[in-house]
């Protein structure tokens, strides 16, 4: 079967949601949920932190998660907003 | 009646394109938001809705032109159409189906791991190519009192174009064979006319 297209886009999205559905997640989390590899992870997980939309944390176990910042749930749901009208439209994110 | 007919017609189709105008024009700003935040493939259907969104509006505006002066007695219904109106239907004439193309440019390359550019734009101009040579064929077949070698011809030219956007599709080879075999016939047909002159 015929790999499904995402874009740069649908990328985002996805780790955003994975992040927000787990309330703050690890770089194996984030990998799962959102189905990418580690490389491609570590480089979009730089540049969301860089632009302000995540930040590490220590949580209680001692483990770095990623977490949205307020900035960073706007933009989700934003692109939940786009995610919507694009199925709509009949075109991938 | 049928002025009134007229008179409701052409404020619907009016209000019709004013609407169409409007849902272009937000399609075009959800789509440049998405396009902003790294959707780079997006860049045909935008410029697609656009120019269809400028379509819109100009018919739109003729039309109402139209309506008021019909409905003033100033002029018969669609006198846009005289010359003074000439630049707007030709803009109209073109942007539609530019507008209607780039967004289906767009939907393609949507899928740009599925399909190449180049084989979208090959696929696109044979598929197109197919009815124009038809129709041409279908002329000739009712103006050329009996002589049929270049209706032939671009019969064959017609089916040719249909089997290579089938071939670029499928990739069948038996079927680059025999649009391989058409195209011959057809283009030795046309040479057969002019070489026996």
């Amino acid at each position: 079967m015929r790999k499904k297209y995402r874009s740069h886009v649908g990328v985002l999205l996805d780790i955003l949601r994975a992040i927000d559905e787990e309330g703050g997640a690890n770089v194996t989390r984030i990998m799962l949920k959102a189905n990418i590899p580690y490389d491609r992870l570590k480089f979009y997980l730089t540049k969301l932190i860089n632009e302000g939309y995540l930040e590490k944390r220590i949580n209680d176990e001692g483990k770095t998660v990623y977490v949205l910042t307020p900035k960073g749930v706007k933009l989700l749901s934003e692109l939940l907003f786009l995610k919507e009208f694009f199925d709509s439209m009949g075109l991938p994110l | 009646m049928s002025k009134l007919i007229i008179e409701i017609s052409a404020i619907i189709y009016s209000l019709a394109d004013l609407i169409g105008f409007l849902a272009c024009t937000g399609i075009v700003y959800v789509f440049s938001r998405a396009y902003s935040r790294g959707s780079k493939h997006l860049i045909a259907n935008i410029l697609g809705f656009f120019i269809l969104s400028l379509a819109f509006l100009l018919e739109s505006t003729v039309f109402f032109l139209s309506t008021y002066s019909y409905l003033r007695g100033i002029s018969p219904f669609l006198e846009p159409f005289a010359s003074k109106y000439d630049f707007f239907w030709f803009v109209i004439l073109v942007a539609y189906p530019l507008g209607y193309f780039m967004i289906l440019l767009g939907y393609l390359s949507s899928y740009k791991r599925f399909f190449s550019m180049p084989i979208i734009l090959t696929t696109l101009s044979q598929v197109i190519s197919f009815p124009l040579a038809a129709c041409i064929a279908l002329i000739i077949a009712l103006k050329a009192n009996g002589k049929k070698p270049v209706m032939v011809s671009f019969l064959l030219l017609s089916s040719s174009h249909i089997l290579y956007a089938l071939y670029l599709v499928y990739l069948y080879e038996s079927l680059l064979f025999i649009l391989s075999l058409l195209r011959l016939l057809a283009t030795s047909l046309l040479f057969w006319i002019i070489w026996r002159l």
